[in-house]
């Protein structure tokens, strides 16, 4: 078998997982993929209608998609499979196929700094997995509640150095918006550390009724994410002190996102969220009012769900 | 003292558990035996509070899955999170201190290191180590000698027995039958998810006979018998 057919047969493969996924959540494969090409052009005409720092978002968002797609688990099994130049494909080929859409929406607005810096990361993390799967742990603050920050902060540590490289350009070339962007980036980040509900093992251990053990998820969740955010919320208001109100209502603003983040991984638990209620949440981060009637309603249900194992 | 009454369980159509009836007293180490797909592993998450089922398990503590450590057949560990660090989860999710881990780390394992690049045995040590710095009344160790090395199988055998010396409740499941003669009290042979036999330990010479007899049969002679002769 060449190599070719063996990338060939691997990427039909992943084609029949996709379909089979979509298949699970209850909808025609046909309809998956129009949904997909749908959010995704409509996203787009929101965003740029919205934001002049669209393009940055977009960045943004496909380098949470890319790492969304970087288990360790699965580049180790590929890593032990597959000879060394087929792994190689694999990866460059997996880490910019997910990105390629958000590459050319890049380039059809010209917006080529924030396309090099998605496609250099796409490629970056296709040839660091060595370091990825680096075998010395990082030091973090995280270690005395080790869950979700503590895993996401290893597992998003390049993206986070490069973020703080975006608010040092921010701050050399007296870009207060750059900087501004690298907080909120910073809390996007923090997003994506609860993208996938854990194993039922992990809620059940608890000693905690749901309603508690979801307020002790949401508080880690703040006093982390302020841990994190810290030192890049404190310097942008000791070189903009005019500018601390904005750095607040980023602060404030990212809380109330990654409380929503945090309650909406219980939504549909053990299962991940069913694609209406991603579609609610997506909606709700456009319009953020929308989030006072969410965070309650999220929160009922997650402690519905959560009551089948923590009553 | 737990206690099942009429435990029955299915999926779907799929009847997986029959009228099972059990007590399990403190201070006492029982077996669960039986094949691949007999329902050990149905049973004990029924008792776990993890999967739902007909009829009653009743228990003084209450509720029974806070006082209950469970060592799963394969427990699963985060990527990028240290032995160390997996314990501090374990125990905050039971309100208790972690203390001094290294003191407590009898089978010396590298808790430092990330545990998903543990060995078998060592990833075992560690799930193991967890539930025990628990608080636990209840034990349920699912295939707890599994790839586990000679000296740590010795070791974890004299836990069992000081578990049992301190009134905790302790319930086995294993394909290595020495193992549960060294600690268990009594044997429940599980067969096709029922309960066909309640053995006691004066008896489990007799239980380890019929099993080999039933498990070996001819099956031996079937495979080898044409081929070598």
């Amino acid at each position: 078998m060449s190599d070719n057919q063996i990338l060939e047969h691997y990427f039909r493969l992943q084609k029949r997982l996709l379909e089979r996924w979509i298949t699970d959540i209850g909808l025609p494969v046909w309809a998956g993929y129009l949904l997909a090409v749908a959010a995704f052009i409509l996203g787009n005409l929101i965003l740029f209608y919205k934001t002049d720092l669209a393009p940055y978002l977009l960045m943004l968002l496909g380098g949470l998609v890319l790492l969304s797609f970087n288990q360790p688990d699965k580049i180790n099994f590929l890593q032990a499979v597959y000879p060394a130049p087929v792994f190689r494909k694999i990866r460059l080929l997996e880490c910019l196929a997910p990105t390629l859409p958000f590459l050319l929406v890049l380039g059809w607005v010209q917006a080529f700094l924030p396309l090099l810096l998605l496609a250099g990361f796409a490629v970056l993390l296709a040839y660091t997995s060595g370091l990825r799967v680096s075998r010395i742990p990082l030091p973090t603050p995280f270690g005395r509640r080790p869950f979700e920050f503590l895993v996401g902060f290893r597992n998003t540590f390049i993206w986070l150095l490069a973020v703080h490289g975006l608010l040092a350009i921010g701050l050399i070339t007296g870009n207060v918006n750059l900087g501004l962007f690298a907080l909120m980036l910073v809390f996007a980040t923090t997003l994506s550390y609860y993208g996938q509900p854990e194993d039922r093992y992990w809620v059940w251990l608890h000693n905690d009724r749901a309603e508690a053990f979801l307020w002790l998820k949401v508080k880690t969740a703040w006093r982390h994410s302020l841990m994190l955010a810290a030192p890049c919320a404190l310097i942008l208001i000791g070189f903009y002190p005019a500018y601390w109100y904005i750095v607040l209502a980023i602060v404030v603003i990212g809380l109330v996102y990654l409380s929503c983040f945090v309650l909406g991984k219980y939504l549909n638990y053990p299962q991940q969220m069913t694609v209406a209620q991603s579609i609610v949440l997506g909606v709700g981060l456009f319009m953020p009012l929308l989030l006072f009637w969410l965070l309650p309603f999220f929160y009922r249900k997650s402690v519905l769900k959560l009551k089948a194992i923590l009553s | 003292m737990i206690t099942v009454k009429h435990v029955n369980k299915s999926y779907g159509n799929h009847q997986v558990l029959y009228d099972i009836q059990a007590a399990f007293e403190p201070g006492r180490v029982y077996g669960i035996v039986g094949e691949n797909g007999a329902g050990k592993t149905t049973l004990f998450k029924c008792l776990l509070g993890l999967e739902a089922y007909e009829g009653q398990v009743e228990s003084k503590w209450q509720p029974l899955k806070d006082h209950l450590g469970w060592l799963p057949t394969e427990s699963y560990f985060f990527p990028y999170m240290t032995g160390r660090e997996y314990l501090q989860l374990v125990c905050n999710a039971r309100k208790t201190g972690l203390g001094d881990a290294t003191e407590k780390n009898i089978f010396d394992l590298p808790l430092d290191e990330f545990a998903v690049h543990y060995s078998t045995g060592m990833k075992k040590k560690l799930a193991l180590l967890g539930i025990l710095l628990q608080p636990n009344e209840v034990f349920i160790l699912d295939e707890p000698f599994n790839g586990v090395d000679i000296q740590s199988n010795i070791l974890i055998t004299e836990i069992i027995l000081r578990l049992r010396s301190m009134g905790k409740t302790v319930l086995i499941s294993s394909h290595i039958f020495s193992t549960l003669r060294d600690t268990c009290d009594e044997i429940l042979l599980l067969q096709q998810g029922r309960i066909t036999q309640k053995v006691a330990k004066a008896d489990f010479d007799q239980l380890e006979r019929e099993m080999k007899d039933v498990s070996i049969g001819n099956r031996v002679d079937r495979l080898l018998g044409g081929v070598h002769e």
